[in-house]
């Protein structure tokens, strides 16, 4: 065929990334607003609505880190070695995502499932916001030497 | 048994150079008999269980039951033992005779994002084996209205 072998494998990471946003953005969204939404059943409702699904929209995240990682391991390498400490935060914010919308209706205390709501919601937009940091800092551009390493400490701005 | 032939020789350690060889042997060796001890020890208590079952005398046994809650442990640290033994044992080589560790570590991290990265995950896990243990002893707390 006419497309390069690496070109296609341009176009899937794109695809999947591009997709990774639409369906996790969907749940990320819907975390990010669950504090601003005051009464019990409309958080229920939320949470219900990105219930089925929320679990296999992350994977396409996997997907796309993965073929970034076999179809172009010197930007993999370079990317993941400069943000690890965003990505760090991202993974641990991954984690307690997670747990939050599990523990949250384990214990009838309304403490608990307050302090589990925080922890989603403030979750849900580190992960949007450690992966808009990475993501940003990379469209400005890496400054990297000959072996790809990262040259300055990158920062939010 | 390395080389799927009882009578094959198999390589001394004198035989590779001091700078080809792992740091700690002792850490390697410990921790693969704990995991081998653990596992025979496992299948010694399944079979006890086993036998006791088929003589139905299981569940009265109150040491036992005791016994049992405990070494839920144990595959954990059997678990953790091995994965000592791989990661010590395949020093120095990150593949083996093509990429030493030392040539494998990334420039662009500094050591303290990965001591930082380190402890983070220490917490969260603390966190969630405290959530565990806090949520599991209330379900199965005969007392609790859950």
């Amino acid at each position: 065929m006419g497309i390069e072998y690496s070109t296609w494998w341009f176009l899937i990471i794109g695809a999947t990334f591009t997709g990774y946003a639409i369906l996790d953005g969907f749940d990320l969204g819907a975390g990010a607003i669950h504090l601003l939404l005051k009464k019990e059943e409309s958080r229920r409702i939320a949470l219900n609505a990105i219930g089925p699904v929320w679990d296999g929209n992350e994977v396409w995240l996997v997907i796309g880190g993965g073929a970034l990682f076999a179809g172009f391991p010197k930007v993999y390498a370079a990317v993941f070695s400069a943000f690890y400490i965003p990505f760090m935060l991202f993974l641990v914010a991954l984690i307690v995502r997670a747990i939050s919308i599990e523990f949250r209706s384990k214990e009838p205390m309304r403490w608990w499932r307050r302090m589990w709501d925080v922890c989603y919601s403030i979750s849900s937009i580190v992960i949007a916001l450690a992966l808009g940091v990475v993501l940003g800092n990379v469209l400005l551009g890496l400054a990297i030497d000959g072996q790809g390493n990262y040259q300055a400490v990158p920062s939010i701005f | 048994m390395l080389h799927q032939d009882f009578n094959a020789p198999v390589t001394g350690l004198k035989a590779f150079k001091k700078a080809d060889r792992p740091g700690s042997l002792n850490i390697t060796f410990q921790s693969y008999h704990i995991m081998i001890a653990i596992g025979m020890l496992l299948i010694g208590l399944t079979s006890l269980a086993a036998y006791l079952h088929w003589k139905n005398k299981l569940f009265t046994n109150k040491k036992l039951m005791l016994v049992f809650v405990w070494a839920v442990l144990l595959p954990q640290i059997a678990n953790q033992a091995g994965w000592f033994t791989a990661e010590t044992g395949r020093q120095p080589w990150v593949v083996y005779n093509l990429l030493r560790t030392s040539d494998a570590l990334s420039q662009s991290v500094k050591a303290e994002q990965v001591m930082f990265s380190l402890i983070l995950f220490t917490l969260v896990y603390l966190l969630l084996f405290t959530l565990f243990i806090y949520l599991l002893n209330k379900k199965n707390n005969p007392w609790s209205r859950a």
